[in-house]
């Protein structure tokens, strides 16, 4: 009897096995998505969401890939899918996509989200919410912002990857430990800043330029990140340049190399640190809050051009010029942070975190009490050595 | 009905999938609720009483070794009495067993197989369990103890992979949440800890009689060890986000940064999660069908195995009508009833027993 | 074939016997003579010769041998010569057996006989019957004589490092095989007889002190239950006497290979041997068997404990990765890396069957394609094969039939089934990874796993005689796994298998490495 029943049981996965089973999706019927695009505009006279995919499109020439690498640009373009659809609501218009696809939309190798200005500006939390929502989406998806109109991003020619979202993501990976002008910020940041009060969402910017016409090819355009989008709670308010997001992101201690030159008798001479550090001190003097920024810079003189010789006296000065030139940058970004009224640093959550008390007035209105908050920094520039080459190559002096 | 004898390693083995299995999917989101920064604060109370609720059941079962729980409860608090707690208490154990199937594959549907019928899912789940269960316990502790160790090596691998992500700063300040906040939270997991207690059936199944206390426990530490760290992780990486996740077991293993050769880990992990799944499951079936056959003196527990099996699969249908009634009743309903039972009922028989000096 | 024939059939063994049955010899010589005539009639191998014993005595006596299967040289000088020229002694009148027994027959295995059937059987096994005037019983002398094959290198396990020997069919070689590695008193064979047709012998070895408790009692007990008219072959044994003939696992294992059998017998295990059959089963066997082979012992640690990681991989990869290959590209395809993914993307453009299908065509026909090479000639075998498999994949990938990954995978899972160094142990795991091919396509991973977990809870449950197939993982013994997945330097192997070996549990004294 038991062995009956047994047996039964056992038919039922046999009898599914034809039918095909529910989930079953073969490879090539997938659309691997690779970058999601958010945005509004403007069709027939209402707002709607605008939203936009990169995909790739395995080229179907049949039978074994031999390189294919000879086309170049060409062949590239075909690889590389985009579209976009509209819709009132994003569920909608990313449905949209299956009455022009004819695979299935397939998000979970998505790697990056852009949002356009247009939705960036009155409020992201929609689209931040249904990103965390969806089942497909991951929170270590990369999030862009981009200022300019989408269409000449979406014109654009990764120039080493095959398709754009691979160009992205990969610029934004090689940013984590090599320099410092971006750093790539993901779902998981973004939605924590809209949460948390005293923590506002920030995120690089992606543009486009035109291809160097020296390389020969046709003027296709090509992507950069440059810049920095700065949010307050859930909407953008401004934009920080490329030598500010350097700053920025010193401050938020993502910075693991980066630059600094100072001019004197009309030479510059170049620092680069590879180790950075930095701390943050809350501090409460005569009844103000006082917030000091302890940065340690070591690096390597990188570009020392007319000093005959780098005497002890010499580097101690050459530091004290670095620190400073160093705190009036740092100092120049937070006052501008503080400007676009953005509080992507972080304080409020230092305050919370530390003197807890204290935040719970300054909470109600945080954001006019953020730009009086005292922010001091203390930049210690080390100069470790002078890289691999010692005295300056200087010509002699002429007898 | 004891010809086997199992090792103390096999009953660790066994009960720490039991209570780890389903927590680990939906103890997060209930403490979460209330203390997301000190979460782990919760965690800390959750360890505390499982372990007081061990010291207990490991008191009882010393006192009584080599004895059938079923059997001497009723000598204890008399027939009559015992036999209606002990139903109650596999009333309790059919209800939650119908859950916990339903939470289980609802955890597989969402991760893995998102368009099959939950159904099928829970057929299939169901099917090693009723064939280990009707083996007995020999099979039931020797694949405990196969699943065991290589699962939770793999899983502390898991947060050795997030450490990069983890910011500390995320669970300052200590305490931020309160008191009052921290208790409430660790209410729902005290239930689940209760179910340590568990172990009176399996006690006399053990080879060395007379020594249970330190097994319990020693499970419910390293439950407690997992379940802080589960905690600080979810804390540390996710802040505030962490309250907005329906399930923030999947959000951290999806977080995990890609690495060279496997670039997305969540499979791995809800693998691993299954199978401690299956012992989860497996042990309640067998518990169940242990004690349904002992109160009602049958000689084996094999004829029961495959009825009670698919009268689990039917129920389940009654029980849940949506993830989000579940998360609401397992939050107020569900410790309310359970505590008093999974920590009164030995207790009382202990006290009972220590009171009547019976042996 | 066999199989047919040696079925429990009683008809048969009492055909044989319908003729009058002759209890006890009896003075007649001539009745005698025509009882065996009878037994053995139609057997045109059957030579008798009439002697008369004591050149002056001139007792009346005849010869009777198979021809074939004596030695006829020996028969001349040693038991026609003293029978027909010596003479027995004058005063010992119907003790004549007796004289005759003693001083007329030296050769080395004589036995005497009262019944007749039994002199029969010896006659059969290669004996020469003498039957006397006047003597209620008859003598058989051992004689072999027949054709066998000389002792060569084991076919199916070979070693590079190791002895070349391997057992062939005659029992007594075997055994001598056995005694000349293990010169020690307690090494026991116990004989036994197994069918009533074919009357084999079966012996059973053990190292009397060592074994473990028990075990020998069982399976003389399983091998004397065994009601059958005979076999020509020990699977059909090995399966009776296994605790589970449900099973895909074997609870038994063979082995061609001497040293291997008495590295067995110094566990604390028990061989089975059986004439005319070149292989020895070692009981009881568990889930390590599948990882040991002789040759681990003869290679430094390191490299042995390498090896037996691969072959713990190659068993995984031989199981699960057709499975796993169908599940993660059809279900789970978030789990490989994007490139991986586009790649194989674009590998499978335009084809027309889904990848179970195709998975589930390919293993079946590598399979066709396995058996057919077994019954190849050999030197034809190995092109033919070779030939098979590669023409007919390449084919099938250039008629964008197959993609080249799945011909990458089913190749990958057949050659790492030949890493299983026992041919039962890689036969059950080809076997296996059908139903998790097939739980994987209706499934995905959660189908896998269902497999994965009911192999595991029937492997729990499993038991050969009486121990636990799982063990060392489960029951958890730490001392066992020195000898697992890895191999500690021999002078750390100090104890034997825990299950096994526990009534002798220490093999060597503590480790003085080097000489001793």
């Amino acid at each position: 009897m038991v062995k009956k029943a047994l047996a039964l049981l056992a038919i039922i996965p046999i009898l599914l096995l034809p039918s095909g089973c529910w989930d079953r999706r073969e490879i090539e019927d997938l659309l691997l998505v690779g970058a999601i695009i958010f945005g509004k505009s403007n069709v027939s006279d209402t707002e709607q969401y605008r939203v936009s995919f990169i995909t790739t499109k395995p080229s179907s020439s049949g039978g074994e890939q031999v390189g294919m690498s000879e086309e170049g640009g060409a062949a590239q373009a075909a690889m590389q899918w985009v579209a976009s659809s509209y819709g009132p609501t994003l569920e909608e218009a990313m449905l949209k996509f299956s009455i022009r696809s004819p695979r299935y939309i397939y998000l979970a190798h998505n790697r990056i989200i852009i949002l356009e200005e247009t939705v960036a500006k009155e409020g992201i939390s929609e689209v931040v919410d249904f990103l965390v929502r969806a089942e497909d989406t991951r929170l270590r998806n990369y999030v862009l912002v981009i200022k300019e109109d989408i269409s000449d991003l979406l014109k654009s020619i990764p120039e080493f990857e095959d398709i754009l979202a691979g160009e992205l993501f990969s610029i934004l990976e090689t940013s984590i430990g090599e320099g410092d002008y971006h750093h790539p910020s993901d779902l998981n940041i973004i939605a924590q800043g809209i949460l948390t009060k005293g923590q506002d969402p920030w995120a690089p910017v992606v543009e486009t330029f035109s291809a160097d016409q020296a390389a020969g090819r046709d003027a296709g355009r090509s992507v950069i990140i440059k810049g920095t989008a700065l949010f307050r709670a859930d909407k953008l308010v401004g934009y920080l340049d490329a030598e500010e997001t350097q700053q920025f992101l010193l401050l938020k201690g993502l910075a693991n190399t980066g630059i600094y030159y100072i001019d004197s008798n009309g030479e510059k001479i170049s620092y680069r640190y590879e180790y950075a550090r930095t701390r943050r001190k809350l501090a409460v003097k005569d009844g103000q809050l006082n917030v000091d920024y302890d940065i340690t810079l070591k690096g390597l003189l990188q570009e020392v051009h007319f000093f005959s010789n780098l005497s002890k006296a010499e580097i101690d000065s050459l530091e004290r010029a670095l620190s400073v030139r160093a705190s009036t940058a740092l100092l120049e970004t937070i006052n501008r942070c503080k400007e676009l009224g953005s509080d992507a640093l972080g304080i409020g959550r230092l305050i919370h975190a530390r003197k807890p008390e204290i935040w719970k007035e300054y909470s109600k209105n945080w954001y006019s009490i953020y730009p009086e908050i005292d922010i001091n920094v203390n930049v210690k520039v080390q100069i470790t050595g002078t890289a691999l080459g010692s005295k300056p190559i200087v010509p002699k002096a002429s007898e | 009905m004891q010809k086997y004898r199992i090792s103390g390693g096999q009953l660790i083995g066994m009960m720490f999938w039991t209570i780890m299995g389903t927590a680990i999917i939906s103890l997060p989101v209930l403490i979460g609720h209330h203390a997301p920064r000190d979460a782990w604060a919760a965690a800390v109370l959750f360890t505390i009483g499982g372990i007081g609720l061990s010291l207990i059941v490991g008191a009882l079962a010393n006192r009584f070794p080599r004895r059938d729980f079923v059997v001497y409860s009723q000598q204890v608090l008399g027939t009559w009495m015992g036999k209606l707690l002990i139903l109650a208490f596999l009333v309790w154990l059919f209800h939650t067993m119908g859950f916990v199937l339903w939470q289980i594959a609802n955890f597989i549907s969402l991760s893995l197989l998102p368009k099959t019928p939950i159904v099928a899912i829970m057929a299939i789940l169901l099917l090693p369990s009723v064939y280990v269960v009707f083996d007995g316990i020999e099979s039931l502790s020797r694949c405990s103890q196969v699943i065991f160790l290589p699962t939770i090596i793999i899983i502390y691998l898991l947060y050795l992979m997030l450490i990069p992500d983890v910011n500390l700063e995320n669970l300052l300040p200590i305490f931020g949440d309160g008191a009052a906040n921290i208790f409430r939270a660790s209410i729902t997991p005290l239930a689940w800890a209760g179910e340590i207690m568990f172990v009176v059936f399996l006690a006399p199944f053990l080879n060395k009689a007379g020594n249970t206390i330190k097994y319990p426990v020693i499970t419910m530490v390293l439950i407690g060890f997992g379940g802080v760290i589960n905690e600080l992780f979810y804390t540390a990486v996710f802040g505030l986000l962490r309250q907005h996740s329906s399930n923030p077991f999947y959000s951290l293993i999806r977080y995990i940064r890609p690495t060279a050769f496997v670039e997305r880990y969540d499979i791995l992990f809800v693998t691993i999660n299954l199978l401690g799944n299956f012992v989860k499951l497996s042990v309640f079936l067998y518990i169940f069908v242990l004690g349904l056959s002992q109160l009602m003196g049958m000689k084996s527990h094999r004829p029961l195995t495959l009825p009670s099996a698919a009268a689990l699969l039917l129920s389940t249908n009654y029980l849940v009508n949506s993830p989000n009634e579940l998360v609401a009743f397992l939050d107020t309903v569900f410790p309310l009833y359970t505590i008093p039972l999974l920590y009164g009922l030995p207790a009382l028989v202990l006290l009972v027993a220590a009171i009547r000096r019976i042996k | 074939m066999f199989g047919t024939i040696f079925r429990k059939n009683k008809s048969v063994s009492n055909k044989a016997a319908q003729a009058v049955q002759m209890q006890r010899f009896s003075k007649d010589l001539n009745k005698n003579i025509k009882y065996i005539q009878q037994v053995l009639s139609k057997c045109c191998d059957l030579e008798s010769r009439p002697i008369r014993i004591g050149r002056n005595r001139q007792i009346n006596a005849r010869i009777f041998f198979i021809d074939g299967m004596v030695d006829a040289a020996f028969m001349a000088t040693n038991i026609l010569e003293p029978l027909m020229l010596l003479e027995p002694g004058d005063d010992c009148g119907l003790e004549i057996h007796e004289e005759i027994f003693n001083s007329l027959l030296p050769a080395g295995t004589v036995t005497i006989e009262q019944s007749p059937n039994m002199l029969v059987t010896r006659l059969l096994s290669g004996g020469i019957a003498i039957v006397v005037e006047g003597q209620e019983k008859a003598f058989a002398v051992e004689a072999i004589g027949w054709q066998e094959r000389a002792v060569e290198e084991s076919q199916t396990e070979t070693v590079v490092k190791g002895a070349r020997a391997g057992f062939v069919e005659n029992i007594r070689v075997n055994r001598s095989l056995i005694r000349r590695m293990i010169k020690y008193p307690g090494l026991k064979f116990e004989r036994l007889t197994v069918g009533r047709i074919t009357n084999t012998e079966v012996n059973i070895a053990y190292i009397e002190g060592i074994v473990m408790e028990g075990l020998v009692e069982k399976v003389k007990e399983r091998i004397e239950r065994i009601d059958i008219d005979g076999t020509a072959n020990f699977g059909m044994l090995q399966e009776m006497i296994d605790d589970s003939t449900f099973s895909v696992f074997s609870q038994s294992y063979s082995t061609e290979r001497p040293d291997r059998a008495c590295s067995c017998l110094l566990e604390g295990r028990v061989l089975i041997i059986m004439d005319n059959f070149p292989f020895v089963t070692v009981v009881p066997s568990v889930i390590t068997q599948f990882f040991q082979s002789a040759e681990d012992y003869s290679t430094k640690y390191l490299i042995a404990s390498f090896v037996r990681l691969l072959r713990f991989i190659g068993l995984n990869i031989t199981v699960l990765l057709p499975g796993l290959y169908v599940a993660i590209f059809s279900y789970h395809h978030e789990m490989i890396p994007t490139e991986l993914l586009k790649s194989i993307s674009q590998a499978r453009e335009q084809l027309p069957f889904p990848i179970f299908l195709e998975m589930l065509v390919l293993e079946i026909s590598f399979e066709i394609l396995r058996e057919a090479g077994v019954r190849l000639p050999r030197p034809v075998g190995q092109a033919v094969s070779i030939v098979g498999a590669l023409v007919i994949g390449q084919a099938a990938v250039a008629a964008r039939l197959v993609s080249p990954p799945s011909i990458i995978i089913v190749a990958l899972t057949a050659i790492a089934s030949f890493t299983i160094p026992i041919p039962e142990g890689s036969d059950a795991h080809r076997l296996l990874r059908f139903p998790v091919l097939l739980a994987a396509g209706a499934f995905g991973l959660p189908g896998i796993i269902t497999a994965w977990l009911m192999l595991l809870v029937h492997l729990s449950g499993l038991r050969s005689f009486g121990v636990p197939y799982l063990s060392p993982v489960s029951p958890f013994s730490l001392s066992d796994w020195k000898d697992f997945l890895i191999r500690v330097p021999s002078s750390f192997m100090k104890t034997r298998p825990i299950q096994t070996g526990k009534s002798n549990i220490r093999r060597q004294d503590n480790g003085k490495q080097g000489g001793k």
